[in-house]
């Protein structure tokens, strides 16, 4: 300030009274603004009488530069405004004054300039290149770019700034009756200075709103323009604020519920007004429902509700009186949250099934309370509903349904709730939800299929996948339909098997309530009497995941999950009526996961278990084996090979495997041992037949401990699982193919035998045996350690012819017995050959003899009758000759002569033991010659 | 011309115009015996403030106007001619006590006191006489002139050192109304310097509205004039208890102020003891006042010699005013008062002693 320099003499003073009275009034826009303005400058500072007219006069300075720059915009012109050099000055003057004595001047100008931008707003409103929609940003951005209302900004910034830590309220106040008197074009003012002082702002705005919209009284609509302004601010202050217009909403509605009798009227109803203020607020902008429902949402606690219904009658009477209209509103705000969706469900749930009446002043309004949280909570959905039928299932600008997506893990649970509604009403979400995002639905169907416990859940899930697939059937084709209708559900049990497999691994419950589940719902799918699981959907979705769920039977250890699962399989009947036909992949696959569940039935302790398990094994392989022939080789070569050699054999008696342990053998201590002996390749001094030297007398194998009636049933089973490998496709007079049971026999010679030369049906000379008797040996000593080859050489043996193919073990074993005359392998020999019918009948009581006779007659009678015989008549199964319609073939006695030499050994060596054989004798020979 | 004829042609005339035709007007009727007040105040209204609006509306804003009008008044006062009891009525009949003229006639007694516009402020002066000057009218003036001169424009103080010159009867009453507006608070220093040297330079201001007789127009009943004594007795009685720890650093500056005015005071006081003449200098109303006010001051909130400051102080304008004989009013509830402060003081009890004696 140039306060020295300019001490006018009272004439001057006079003088410059009087040049700006003329020029004040002249009123005319000539060149001589800037002197005029200089002469008010200096009349502001010497004469405080002038003070008034000056500033009056500086509006018209700032009003004419207001209006030659809203022409420029309109005219798209831009030329320099002189008028804007006079604004900078006085802006320096006034921004000095407010900065030498802000108590004083502060005041003066900031109401000098708030009006004038108010005046300046409104009466220039509607002029510039603005949309007639304009939102407060348009007008910010357009008044920021005019100097002059830049400069009327920053002065009253400078001046509220300077004000603020002295007297608030009143700044606010002034800003706020200012934006009241020129609402809605002076919101722009206010927001842009509420940028500055925003806690204040954000919360006297509220308050004068709230005042306005009490007021305003109860007929009043949406479209009260007070509230448009409040809204404007708000949402223009929440691009920075957004935490402060929070606080403040909560701090409006915390206020509002406190109660406080000590009130007077205007303060009441100003309560009683918030909550439908801050509703209707809430409509009016996205931003502020997100902060209102941000923490307001965690405020409402069921502990309020029944405060809250004591002001529900008073909240109606701002929306004509009828609650309707409120309810619509709340419904379609919630529609509108993008966060908090649990929240807002479950609030609506947990009271709508609260039982107490505990905090309501009667019972009649807790129940209406309850019932009006039924309905709220069935128009969203509904609504939704109508939503997404109306624009389509990808239609996702429902936030509702976004923000239940974002708190899935806060829906999901409800799907287990013991209580009917809060289920039903996450499976409606959900299911309108998985319109959306299918793998929602996905999920959810698995979470359920895995925790389910209860009937009525599975239920529940069956709506929630089926629900889908009928409402969504219009907007995708048929073809498509069925693939992603079902495949919902397919990839629920996928995702389901997939993550009960990862859970803890110790704890296989989630597994075994998943199968038990699908056992459940494919039992309700059988049973024919419900209507939306007659197309089939479960054993659509158990047959598309197969592979998972016989690979996951290949992999478990737990033996109730595996009856579990075989449950499964056994209802899922694979060559289905709708001749459904696996691929030759899964048909190896299934076929080699159930051999594994036989075997784990085998292992089983419980008789029943073991019983029923083997029963659905053997049904499953019947109709598998019989529709594919892979899978039945497969299954004959699994079952045969893991039964004699792999650990399963112990079970039918074999013996049990010994792995003499053997330690990490270090070199240097191997060559200690070596001592001073010399070293020899390929040999070792220590090892001798009783044990190695230092490891102690060779251990025997332990024995098998399985008892006897066990090892008789599990052969039984096994035989039972071979016979059904083995069936025909109709049961019935001829269960078993004897072509099938041709292969067991090759089977077993390819396992027993071990070469492949030799392996021919003739039988050599006896001399020749003399060449194979390394490999005779060895399969001797196979039918020793796994006395289970006999009952599969009895299996082969009833299924005539197949036994001949078995012709190179029968040999061996007979060349064995002639060496070293052991009667049991004899008679067990002879039984089996007789039973084939490869042995014509005095030869096939040999059995009956070998155990009466001498050691050395039993080499005789191997020697002379079977071998002879064998030798002379070639076990060829051509010899058996089917008879019409029959299954069985039967050997014709009298196509293969019958050497008497052969008879006449025999009888001549019974002859010899007459005193033990007389009623064999006779029967045989006496009788024969009848 | 006839009245009406004059207020048609009145009505044709532009607004500066028009209002400066009236003022002359209401001039020549106000130095008529018969006075027609009607038509004064209507003219006044009508053309001087542009109260009532017969055409359509000016273009020009209203504080210009206003201005402009500040300009004509004050313009008009300074003319030459016209006897000064003449336009003292014209004053008062411009602002009536009832009236929401108030504001203008701030900015013509601002401007005035700028301009040095003696006749301005001598009628000023009698209004505010004439009014009382410490009624709520001339105090809200003094608010305006305080407001304008100390506040806003700091820089301008010095217009009114010069003040007590120019126009002494103006600054009296003035000087009392301030006394008024700073009645319960402590006013700037600046002011109290101001003061001090007002009264330093004119020791006869605090008495000149006794002394001065108004110019009125014949008839007028001058009203009793009040001195600024007891106000200003009272800031610096006070002063001391109104100790603000926050200021404690231009305390003792103010400090030196109060005592130099009190000083003044007694000064005056006592030099109206030898004229004699003046027995309405102080109301004993107004003196009491500012005992009750310390008899209602808890002991504890005060320090004893701040304390001990003011009871002294009292205890001196007391003993002061009654041996100048200048109180009027009843001394007997004064001297009451002083009463229950007599045993914190012991000049206060000798005061009491002396002056009981002397009444009884």
């Amino acid at each position: 300030m140039q306060q020295s320099t300019d001490i006018l003499s009272p004439q001057d003073l006079l003088a410059e009274v009087r040049k700006f009275i003329s020029g004040a009034v002249r009123n005319t826009h000539g060149t001589n603004t800037l002197e005029l303005a200089r002469t008010a400058l200096s009349l502001l500072r010497n004469l405080p009488a002038a003070r008034d007219a000056v500033l009056e006069y500086f509006c018209t300075v700032f009003s004419v530069c207001v209006s030659k720059h809203v022409r420029q915009i309109e005219k798209n012109q831009n030329q320099p405004i002189h008028e804007e050099t006079t604004i900078a000055e006085i802006h320096n003057v006034l921004c000095a004054f407010v900065n030498a004595n802000p108590e004083a001047w502060a005041p003066i100008i900031s109401t000098w300039s708030l009006e004038l931008l108010g005046k300046l707003s409104s009466d220039y409103a509607n002029r510039g290149n603005l949309p007639k929609n304009a939102g407060i940003n348009d007008f910010l951005q357009q008044w920021m770019s005019c100097r002059a209302t830049r400069t009327l900004i920053d002065i009253t910034t400078q001046c509220l700034q300077c004000l603020m830590h002295l007297e608030t309220e009143s700044c606010i106040k002034a800003l706020l009756d200012t934006s009241v008197s020129h609402s809605p074009h002076f919101d722009w003012v206010v927001a842009h200075v509420g940028s500055c002082f925003p806690n204040t702002v954000i919360t006297r705005v509220l308050t004068c709103g709230l005042k306005d919209f009490c007021a305003m009284g109860y007929d009043q609509n949406i479209k009260n323009p007070k509230l448009n302004s409040v809204v404007g601010i708000l949402g223009h202050l929440a691009g920075s604020h957004v935490n402060d217009i929070r606080t403040a909403l909560l701090d409006l509605f915390r206020w509002s519920l406190d109660e406080n009798i000590n009130l007077d009227e205007n303060t009441k109803s100003q309560k009683l007004a918030t909550v439908p203020f801050l509703l209707n607020l809430a409509s009016l902008s996205q931003t502020l429902l997100k902060a209102l429902t941000t923490d307001v949402l965690q405020t409402l606690r069921p502990d309020i509700i029944p405060q809250l219904a004591l002001f529900a009658s008073d909240w109606c009477k701002y929306f004509n009186d009828q609650p309707e209209a409120l309810i619509d509103l709340t419904v379609h705000l919630a529609l509108g949250c993008e966060q908090g969706a649990s929240q807002i469900v479950n609030i609506l749930l947990d009271t709508s099934l609260n039982q107490s009446n505990v905090g309501y002043h009667s019972v009649n309004a807790a129940q209406s309370v309850k019932n009006v949280c039924r309905e709220i909570l069935e128009l969203i959905l509904q609504e939704i509903d109508s939503l997404v039928r109306a624009h389509g299932p990808q239609s996702s600008n429902i936030a509702l349904l976004n923000s239940v997506k974002q708190e899935l893990s806060f829906i999901t649970p409800l799907l287990l709730n013991p209580n009917p509604l809060r289920v039903q009403t996450a499976v409606r979400i959900l299911s309108l939800l998985g319109a959306q995002s299918p793998n929602v639905l996905v999920s959810s169907a698995s979470f359920m299929l895995r925790k389910g416990e209860t009937k009525f859940h599975l239920a529940a899930l069956m709506r929630l996948v089926t629900d889908n697939v009928n409402t969504f059937a219009i907007n995708t084709t048929d073809n498509e339909n069925t693939v992603v209708g079902n495949g919902y559900f397919s990839q629920a049990v996928e995702q389901a098997i997939r993550e009960s497999q990862f859970t803890t691994a110790s704890n296989d419950g989630e597994g075994r309530q998943l199968f038990k589940n699908l056992i459940t719902l494919l039992k309700w799918e059988k049973s024919d009497q419900v209507l939306i699981l007659k197309s089939g959907i479960v054993t659509r979705a158990v047959r598309s995941n197969l592979q998972q769920i016989s690979s996951m039977l290949m992999k478990i250890d737990n033996p109730l999950l595996a009856h579990d699962i075989a449950g499964i399989l056994n209802l899922i009947c694979i060559p289905d009526r709708d001749h459904y036909v696996p691929s030759i992949q899964l048909a190896l696959q299934l076929t080699r996961s159930m051999i594994r569940y036989f075997f784990i039935c085998i292992e089983e302790n419980d008789v029943i278990k073991k019983v029923k398990g083997v029963k659905i094994v053997c049904r499953f392989l019947h109709v598998l084996t019989c529709y594919s022939q892979c899978a039945r080789v497969l299954a004959l070569r699994e079952l045969l090979e893991q039964s004699i050699y792999n650990e399963p054999a112990k079970y039918f008696g074999a013996k049990v495997k010994f792995d003499p342990q053997t330690e990490d053998i270090l070199l240097l201590q191997q060559n200690h041992k070596q001592g001073t002996s010399v070293m020899l390749a390929q040999r070792h001094s220590s090892v001798f037949h009783a044990g190695v030297i230092g490891q102690g007398p060779r251990k025997p194998p332990p024995e098998n401990l399985i008892d006897k009636e066990t090892i008789t049933l599990n052969t039984t089973l096994l035989m039972d699982a071979i016979k059904s490998c083995c069936s025909n496709p109709e049961l019935g007079q001829h269960p078993v193919n004897l072509d099938a049971i041709s292969m067991v026999s090759l089977l077993l010679v390819e396992l027993v035998s071990p070469d492949v030369m030799y392996n021919g049906l003739p039988w050599p000379d006896e001399e020749f045996t003399k060449v194979t008797v390394e490999r005779d040996l060895q399969i001797r000593r196979t039918f020793k350690d796994v006395p289970l080859l006999w009952s599969h050489l009895e299996l082969t043996a009833r299924y005539r012819p197949a036994l001949a193919y078995c012709s190179v073990l029968l040999r061996a074993i007979a060349a064995t017995v002639l060496a070293n005359w052991s009667p049991v392998e004899g008679v067990l020999l002879a039984n089996v050959m007789a039973l084939g019918l490869l042995l014509p009948p005095p030869l096939a009581s040999i059995r009956d003899v070998l155990p009466n006779i001498k050691q050395h007659q039993i080499n005789l009678v191997l020697r002379e009758c079977i071998w002879a015989y064998m030798h002379e008549n070639v076990p060829s199964p051509a010899l058996f000759t089917r008879s019409e319609g029959s299954n069985v073939a039967w050997r014709d006695p009298d196509a293969s002569t019958l050497n008497p030499r052969c008879i006449e050994t025999l009888r001549l060596i019974v002859l010899a033991n007459i005193h033990r054989m007389g009623a064999l004798y006779s029967a045989l020979f006496l009788h024969n010659r009848k | 011309m006839s009245t009406n004829d004059f207020i048609q042609a009145l009505r044709k005339l532009d607004f500066p115009f028009c209002a400066r035709e009236a003022l002359c007007r209401i001039e020549m009727l106000c130095a008529r015996p018969g006075k027609q007040m009607d038509l004064q105040m209507d003219l006044i209204s009508e053309f001087v403030f542009g109260e009532i609006e017969r055409r359509k509306k000016r273009m020009t804003p209203s504080a210009i106007q206003e201005l402009q009008l500040v300009e004509v008044l004050s313009d008009f006062f300074q003319s030459p001619g016209g006897s000064p009891a003449v336009r003292n009525a014209v004053f008062l009949s411009l602002f009536p006590a009832e009236s929401s003229r108030h504001t203008i006639l701030g900015n013509l007694v601002s401007l005035a006191i700028t301009t040095h516009n003696k006749p301005v402020l001598n009628a000023t002066g009698i209004w505010m006489q004439q009014l009382g000057s410490t009624s709520v009218q001339s105090v809200g003036l003094a608010r305006h002139i305080l407001q304008d001169y100390f506040v806003l424009t700091p820089n301008t103080v010095d217009k009114l050192k010069q003040l007590p010159l120019l126009a002494p009867h103006f600054t009296a009453n003035l000087l009392t109304a301030i006394g008024e507006v700073y009645k319960d608070r402590n006013p700037p220093t600046e002011l109290l310097k101001l003061i001090g040297d007002w009264i330093d330079e004119n020791p006869s201001l605090l008495l000149t509205s006794l002394m001065d007789n108004p110019a009125l127009p014949t008839g007028g009943i001058p009203m009793t004039p009040i001195t600024p004594i007891a106000g200003l007795f009272r800031w610096c009685v006070l002063s001391p208890l109104r100790h603000d720890p926050a200021t404690t650093t231009t305390e003792d500056g103010q400090q030196k102020f109060y005592s130099k005015i009190q000083q003044l005071l007694m000064d005056s006081v006592l030099r109206l003891k030898n004229s004699g003449s003046n027995r309405h200098a102080i109301s004993a109303q107004h003196l009491a006042a500012t005992a009750r006010v310390l008899t209602n001051i808890p002991h504890i909130q005060l320090q004893s010699a701040s304390r001990d400051l003011a009871l002294e102080r009292l205890a001196q304008a007391v003993s002061a005013a009654m041996s100048a004989n200048c109180i009027y009013g009843n001394k007997q509830e004064l001297l009451a008062l002083l009463q229950p402060l007599s045993y914190q003081h012991f000049l206060i009890e000798w005061t009491l002693k002396t002056n009981t004696s002397k009444m009884a």
